[in-house]
């Protein structure tokens, strides 16, 4: 009457300590995988935190106005070509083909289409 | 269960009591709580195998203790010793970046004579016979360097001598460099804040940081495009007007924060070490100086805030007041009598002086404290300077507090009490917190709404005609005073040597920002025919910074041909009137 109990009780010990022994295994695997991969991403951390150093090193307004001045033929932009973007009028579309009128300078329009996404930097552009 | 524990009493119980198990009354009583005993003992130790098991299986796979939580909660973040500091929109000041740093330890070091020899070397700044006779000691750690660049630590590295090592480091760097050091500070070799912002909030950057794990970046007011446009057009000036230093204030009217704060000379906050004292000196919060003719404004504000002067008033300007040992005379007499207006934009002293005696030495005392000038500036920097206010205030002080001559603030502070009289009349703090808006807190009046119009009026009067004509940008409508003050010499004032300052609003219809700009010593230039009073060094550069600065603040430059919601103010002189904003 025993015997069956005693046999699926040892039937089950030898699966547990199977299925404890994998599983601890696989424990360990993934621990030394996660620890591999902190260090991965501390030292991307790292590296983000010196690239940002660089970046705003790289973008110091003095730098900036240095590169400006030597690269690029343009001059600050004169007052009177800024304007809100509610001042100014609507174009008006010819009928016939459906051209617009004459192309704006691509440097004033440039400038003043900036400033339609953000004002502030369209100008900080133009101006260095 | 029952089944083994009824062969187990019959084995081995004697058997008498096996007998006595068909017993009846107390007898079996007895046995029946014997049985109830053993089935408790059996439930207990079965509890306490589940429990081991139920432990074993929860280590495996979890992992030992509490080290696998550690291993979770830790994410790899990088511990940065301190916190960072953000300008306004965003932009890095200062952060941490890891650095090695070479230590060694002499009992390791097998040649010293030859490892000193090769390290020093290798790295500038490490001297060899000091190296030496540190190797030759019997310790256990000594620092060699701190700090080295990732090439220095390769070539140590490459070197293999035994005995030496890294240890990793945070140092703090400053991308943007001198732009904003005067006001950011610096920190010393172990991390500790020694100047500035990383001086004073020490604490919220540094060891707070340390404790309680990773800290929020620090946001500063300022904003680095406004600060490189006034550090620009400063440095500018300086060279063209060979003056001996400089110092400019970027302040936003209804707020107070400190959008730009410069001084000059400054230093690499990197290579403090190199960096004159004077340098480090920060001229804009830390130095107080007599303002000379900008504190009119004050003077003016007093006046018509309690009623002692209006605008159409007149004043006796004729001849030169004699107080004593004094004398207080003007510059461009006129020699006649002024009215209020003409007071104001011809700088007259006289005027001020007649003016300041009518409301008396007491109430320009309270008038100046409320409005900030004779406390120190509640600036989260820890070099802020300390005014200098006549005890105590007699006539003569009253009479020459009115020129801005017996009295030195900090043009931080001047530049916040004019923003406190120009907003509007609300009283505001300097601060270099962004959204530290300390007009949303309780409203502190200082003078009524009326007069701060009537103030406005007057320095935009004074840059369409008067002294700071070179400030004028079209568009965006600049009021503003020039202050002349002459430097206190071994024998009183050098005539010679003057302290040149600007101070302006703009727009004047609604201020939204305050420019304070002032030159120690400008030599007059050709082009300025051999002047170097203000108004013809110091106001150009207020106007070159509102132009360059005010498309990056936002304000809006309004109809730019110049003709504006115009205003008259009436000059009191025959036959003529002035369109002012």
């Amino acid at each position: 009457m025993m015997r069956p109990l005693y046999i699926a009780a040892f039937v089950v010990a030898v699966m547990l300590t199977y299925g404890l022994y994998s599983m601890k295994y696989e424990v360990q695997r993934l621990e030394s995988k996660l620890l591999s991969l902190q260090t991965e991403l501390r030292s991307e951390r790292e590296a983000v935190q010196v690239l940002r150093a660089e970046w705003s090193y790289l973008n110091s307004p003095e730098r900036l106005q240095k590169l400006a001045a030597r690269h690029l033929e343009l001059t600050p932009v004169s007052l009177h070509r800024l304007a809100a973007l509610d001042r100014l009028p609507l174009k008006e579309i010819l009928p016939d083909s459906g051209k617009r009128g004459p192309e704006p300078n691509p440097s004033a329009s440039k400038t003043s289409w900036n400033k339609t996404s953000s004002r502030n930097a369209a100008i900080a552009d133009g101006d260095r | 269960m029952t089944g083994s524990y009824e062969q187990i009493s019959e084995q081995h119980l004697p058997s008498r009591l096996a007998e006595s198990v068909r017993l009846e009354g107390a007898r079996k009583q007895a046995v029946e709580t014997g049985r109830t005993r053993l089935v408790l003992v059996a439930a207990v130790f079965a509890f306490a195998f589940l429990v081991l098991a139920g432990r074993l299986v929860h280590l495996s796979s979890i992992g030992e203790g509490g080290k696998g939580h550690l291993a979770l909660s830790g994410g790899g973040e990088i511990g940065l010793a301190r916190a960072e500091i953000l300008d306004r929109n965003g932009v890095l000041l200062a952060s941490d970046l890891g650095t090695a740093s070479l230590y060694a330890n002499p009992r390791l070091v097998l040649d010293a004579a030859d490892a000193s020899a090769r390290i020093s070397g290798l790295l500038p700044g490490v001297d060899r016979s000091e190296l030496f006779s540190k190797l030759s000691t019997s310790k256990r750690f000594v620092w060699v360097k701190r700090h080295l660049t990732p090439r220095q630590q390769y070539a140590v590295n490459a070197l293999g001598l035994p005995g030496f090592a890294f240890l990793e480091e945070q140092k703090r760097v400053y991308p943007q460099g001198s732009l904003v050091g005067h006001i950011v500070g610096y920190t010393g070799v172990d991390n500790r804040g020694l100047a500035g912002i990383e001086k004073h909030l020490d604490e919220r950057l540094g060891t707070a940081a340390r404790n309680g794990g990773a800290q929020p970046p620090l946001r500063l007011s300022l904003d680095v495009r406004v600060q490189h446009v006034l550090r620009h057009q400063l440095s500018t000036a300086m060279e063209t007007y060979q003056a001996l230093g400089a110092a400019g204030v970027v302040l936003d009217a209804n707020s107070g924060e400190v959008v730009a704060s410069v001084s000059l000379p400054d230093f690499d906050p990197h290579r403090i070490d190199k960096a004159p004292d004077a340098y480090r000196f920060n001229r804009a919060s830390l130095g107080v100086y007599e303002m000379g003719s900008t504190f009119k404004i004050f003077t003016l504000a007093m006046a018509l805030e309690h009623g002692t002067a209006d605008l159409a008033d007149s004043i006796d300007a004729r001849k030169p007041i004699r107080v004593s040992r004094f004398l207080i005379r003007d510059d461009h007499a006129k020699e006649r009598w002024l009215s209020v207006p003409e007071v104001f934009i011809y700088s007259s002293n006289i005027g001020a002086a007649r003016l300041a005696l009518d409301v008396g030495a007491e109430r320009q005392r309270k008038f100046l404290d409320r409005i900030g000038l004779l406390q120190k500036a509640p600036l989260e920097i820890s070099e802020v300077g300390q005014p200098i206010a006549p005890d105590p205030w007699r006539k003569v002080s009253t009479m020459t507090v009115a020129f801005g001559h017996g009295i030195a603030v900090s043009p931080i502070q001047m530049a916040t009490a004019v923003a406190s009289l120009v907003n509007g009349g609300i009283r505001v703090y300097p601060t270099l917190m962004a959204g530290n808006a300390s007009v949303t807190s309780a409203q502190e009046r200082v003078v009524s709404e009326r007069t701060s119009q009537t103030l406005r009026r007057l320095l935009r009067l004074n840059v369409v005609e008067g002294t700071g004509t070179k400030a004028e940008v079209p568009g965006y409508f600049v009021g503003g005073k020039t202050g002349t003050a002459e430097k206190v010499g071994a024998n009183g004032y050098r005539r010679r040597a003057l302290r040149s300052s600007f101070i302006g609003v703009f727009p004047t219809s609604a201020p939204r920002y305050v420019v304070l700009v002032m030159l120690d010593e400008p030599k007059g230039t050709k082009e300025t025919f051999g002047y170097a009073t203000a108004g013809w060094t110091a106001a150009p550069v207020v106007g070159q910074v509102i132009k360059h600065a005010a498309p990056l603040l936002g304000v809006e430059v309004d109809s730019p041909d110049g003709h504006a919601p115009s205003e008259n103010v009436d000059l009191g002189r025959k036959g003529r009137q002035l369109a002012s904003f």
